[in-house]
């Protein structure tokens, strides 16, 4: 009896051991770049905050304009000077961001683990694993094979296709840190084809801080008493 | 005490072994990976994404070291950095750029999300909804199933092995 007690408190303490090392708070500064097919730029300058348990991503945006989003399950509320000037829907939950993943460290298979989407090849080349994903069998899917390059556990690449095998979208994940055991990549390039024509993005990760003590503030931003 | 291990090995080996089927399975049905997709997934010339910026690398330097400025202030201090460049904030959530491919926003499709958000997007930009729909939750489905399975073995391997012992 008492071998059973000390094995479940053994147990315990490694499951509590096991959770003080997770990481679920993320902070950086971001710089994202885009340029449309139709050539003009948008550039966005901020720091953003997230904790895995509030479920809340915060933007300090300072350029183009000093405002403040909070994205919230599928919601996103703009501030500007403490007001709360709007409230828009958006279709993608914060759990979906790559700031969740990263803290999960499930960035290295794009999501697809957890979606039903199934590996359908595996090859290595040029020291990276190769892994194609196929979409599910169901009519009228939109999305096509999907194939992603990773290096050491760390996502390199994602190639999207659609139905037809054309090019959708490439992505290319670079220059990693491990912070807290989490690998966080410092950019992140993107290509969208449509056609003939092509956007452009890029997306700088800088300063990455994760598990930041303190500050509660900064990632559990209270809506309920800025609504005003 | 031993029978508590028995029954742990009896849990692992049965996920092990529905998971290793489940593996095998999926890649029976392999489709090759060509030597196209290989150049195209592991050699590629990101210049191009670079220099389709190069357009705001001044601007880029401007606030390196001045961190704080607005678009206001600086269309004050330099207008010609701001040339081509929009005065609207352009966040990685927002749904609003230009639509294009599966109706999915270019942005969307960029760095920010993984598979099941832009299956999101898809479902709420698509103008063909029922049929989106019946795909979107086929594949969440698909995903709630195989954890179904999963905890169905567990249960089968735990009382197989509270039966034998």
């Amino acid at each position: 009896m008492v071998r059973k007690i000390l094995l479940l408190f053994f147990l315990l303490l490694l499951f509590v051991a096991g959770n003080s090392q997770r990481s679920y708070r993320f902070k950086c500064e971001i710089t994202l770049k885009a340029k449309s097919k139709s050539g003009e730029f948008q550039y966005t300058k901020g720091v953003v905050h997230y904790d895995l348990r509030n479920k809340k991503l915060l933007f300090n945006i300072t350029f183009p304009q000093k405002e403040f989003y909070v994205s919230e399950d599928t919601l996103i509320y703009k501030y500007q000077d403490n007001k709360l000037l709007s409230v828009q829907n958006n279709p993608i939950k914060p759990e979906f961001s790559i700031f969740q993943f990263i803290l999960n460290n499930d960035l290295s298979d794009f999501g697809l683990k957890n979606s039903s989407f199934s590996i359908s090849n595996i090859e290595k080349s040029n020291g990276l694993i190769i892994t194609k994903w196929a979409p599910p069998a169901i009519a009228n899917f939109p999305i096509g094979n999907i194939l992603i390059s990773t290096k050491d556990k760390r996502l390199q690449s994602v190639l999207i296709y659609n139905k037809k095998g054309e090019l959708l979208s490439r992505q290319i994940y670079k220059d990693y840190s491990m912070i807290n055991g989490v690998g966080i990549p410092s950019e992140i390039l993107s290509v969208s084809y449509f056609g003939n024509s092509k956007s452009y993005q890029i997306m700088k990760i800088t300063n990455p801080l994760v598990n930041e003590q303190g500050n509660d503030s900064d990632y559990d931003f209270k809506i309920e008493e800025h609504k005003k | 005490m031993k029978q508590f291990f028995l029954k742990a090995f009896s849990v692992f080996f049965a996920v092990l072994l529905f998971g290793m089927q489940t593996f095998a399975f999926s890649l029976k049905a392999a489709s090759p990976i060509t030597e196209n997709e290989i150049q195209a997934v592991s050699t590629f010339n990101d210049s191009e994404i670079y220099d389709a910026f190069a357009g705001v690398a001044d601007l880029d330097q401007y606030l390196a070291s001045n961190a704080d400025k607005t678009y206001t202030e600086v269309s004050k201090d330099n207008s010609a950095l701001l040339t081509g460049v929009s005065a609207t904030t352009s966040l990685p959530l927002s749904a609003s750029s230009d639509q294009e491919a599966l109706g999915i926003p270019s942005f969307l499709w960029g760095c920010v999300f993984g598979i099941i958000g832009l299956l999101v997007v898809y479902l709420m930009t698509d103008n063909n909804k029922e049929q989106t729909k019946k795909a979107l939750y086929g594949c969440i489905v698909g995903t709630v199933v195989s954890i179904g399975l999963y905890v169905l073995v567990i249960a089968a391997a735990s009382t197989s092995a509270a039966t034998n012992y």
